[in-house]
């Protein structure tokens, strides 16, 4: 279980999360939803340590995670999906899932895995991943994220400028990942794919959770909705 | 001599300077390509490479190639760990912010410059070529050991691009360039990638001195000439792209060994200063540069 109690941090002068707790179990699909700037990447960047909290803790499974370095953090089992996929463009598809699969144990095997997944990479193995269509980059940057054998996976607007069939696809591996028992924390703007995927639906604003509701007590006209996405 | 012996013999000079240029230019360009640091700094390692040399021929016994030898493998070694030092000493605590690096590593340069001078004092010293042989062509003789520091520089570059484009540190290496962040939220200590690549491009200064050190002889105040080539290299060949420095390097190398001999040495460096102040003006970039997205 990944779990923030009372995180407070921002960048230099400026706090955008304050005294901000929210817990993720294994298995379990959160989704973050609030207006833009609320501080939804900034709590996905203060997980991975990209942003250092100033006050609080973060704990995986017991664990402190927020007296460790980025990569520290990383290598506990954090994997991340930022917003704008950032692969290694310059590298190639096999290169960007090495680099994923460093950390790991049995690399051969989860790379295998990644590539039952995606099997589009499969065939863009040798090409540099900046000449990926938008679909393939994001199939990219969520594999390369798998090959980490991530215990919570962080991904911050998975479905930005992505069409449908693409959106379904992402759709269909969150829930294939919650099968297999892996956290996931999902930044999304999308009501639909919010009520389809998540277990919990949590609204940001103020830099903290305003208010977090099973995702099953919500409609796509509920308030929350109108409070704090403006939809 | 005729113009065509004349301008082989220039040629030939050139490509001596290109070898030398290129593995320093290379270690400068892959400290700003993948940490954004501007080392001042780097011609100091290339001069403590030259004298480390000195003291090696002189302290150790045997023939002239075995210390080389030994001195071509320790003083990239001793150098590179003390550029890891200043990596952590200094580099790190900064948090390698362009400006402040620029600055610390002017003081770095300093420091190396003045221990040179009191540990090895002001003048210049011989250190015994490894093989001394002549080649003799058609219209003249030449020293065959400048054809061994061309092999030699040629290898090691090889060698520098094997690691890089076929090894996992230099797969390590190219993700950290491309994004910091990334590569930190995928595992990647980039602080050891950090202190190893400054510590690789010292010790390439260093490997480039003690390769060019029997030519030139060791001084502590020669590290200013390598750092302005190298400088003038990596901004024509486009900053951060090993491929535009060794390019840029074998063209300024072989532009400064046939205008130096052709006319004067001042004139080459005229010469190489106003390419420079061309291509920031055409292509600020460098010529296989690319602009910031």
């Amino acid at each position: 279980m990944l779990t923030l109690d009372r995180v407070t941090s921002g960048y230099d002068a400026v706090i955008v999360l304050r005294d901000l707790s929210l817990s993720v179990s294994g298995g379990e699909v959160l989704c973050l939803m609030g207006r833009n700037g609320a501080g939804k990447t900034t709590i996905l960047r203060t997980i991975m340590g990209l942003v250092r909290p100033r006050s609080g803790q973060i704990r995986l499974d017991g664990r402190r995670l927020d007296t460790q370095p980025a990569h520290g953090i990383a290598r506990a089992g954090i994997g991340y999906v930022p917003q704008g996929r950032r692969l290694f463009g310059d590298l190639s598809v096999a290169q960007n899932l090495t680099i994923g699969l460093m950390a790991r144990d049995r690399p051969q095997r989860t790379r295998e895995t990644v590539l039952q997944l995606f099997p589009r990479l499969r065939e863009r193995l040798n090409q540099p991943a900046r000449t990926l269509s938008g679909g393939e980059q994001q199939m990219l940057a969520i594999g390369r994220a798998l090959c980490m054998e991530p215990k919570v996976l962080l991904l911050d607007e998975p479905s930005e400028g992505l069409q449908p069939s693409m959106i379904a696809l992402i759709r269909d591996t969150i829930d294939a990942l919650r099968r297999t028992g892996v956290a996931t924390i999902l930044v999304e703007q999308r009501v639909d794919t919010a009520l389809a995927v998540a277990d919990r639906i949590g609204f940001v604003a103020g830099g903290r959770i305003a208010e977090c509701h099973p995702a099953s007590d919500l409609g796509p006209d509920s308030e929350a909705f109108h409070r704090h996405v403006g939809v | 001599m005729d113009f065509g012996p004349f301008l082989l013999l220039a040629v030939m000079e050139g490509l001596v300077s290109a070898a030398v240029l290129a593995l320093t230019a290379s270690g400068l360009s892959l400290v700003f390509g993948i940490m954004r640091v501007v080392n001042v700094a780097h011609g100091e390692f290339f001069m403590l490479g030259a004298v480390l040399a000195w003291f090696v021929s002189q302290f150790v016994p045997g023939p002239a190639a075995l210390s080389f030898a030994l001195a071509l493998i320790l003083c990239p070694l001793v150098v590179g760990l003390l550029a890891a030092i200043a990596d952590w000493a200094v580099l790190k605590r900064l948090n390698y912010e362009p400006e402040a690096t620029i600055v610390a590593t002017i003081g770095i340069l300093y420091i190396l410059q003045q221990a040179a001078l009191s540990l090895f004092g002001p003048d210049a010293r011989p250190v015994p070529a490894p093989v001394d042989f002549r080649v003799q062509l058609p219209w003249f003789g030449y020293a065959g050991y400048k054809l061994v520091v061309v092999a030699a520089a040629a290898m090691i570059l090889t060698l520098l691009w094997v690691v890089l484009s076929r090894s996992r540190a230099g797969l390590i290496m190219r993700a950290t360039q491309e994004d910091r962040d990334m590569a930190r939220a995928f595992g990647i200590n980039v602080d050891r990638v950090y202190a190893g690549v400054f510590a690789l491009g010292a010790a390439l200064a260093a490997m480039a001195a003690v390769l060019v050190v029997p030519i030139t002889q060791a001084h502590y105040l020669m590290g200013g000439d390598p750092l302005l080539l190298s400088f003038i290299t990596v901004i024509i060949g486009g900053l951060g792209s090993l491929r535009g420095t060794l390019i840029a390097a074998i063209v300024i190398g072989l532009t400064d060994g046939i205008v130096s001999t052709f006319f004067a040495p001042t004139l080459a460096r005229i010469v190489a200063t106003l390419a420079v102040a061309l291509i920031l003006v055409v292509r600020p970039q460098g010529l296989f540069g690319r602009t910031a997205p």
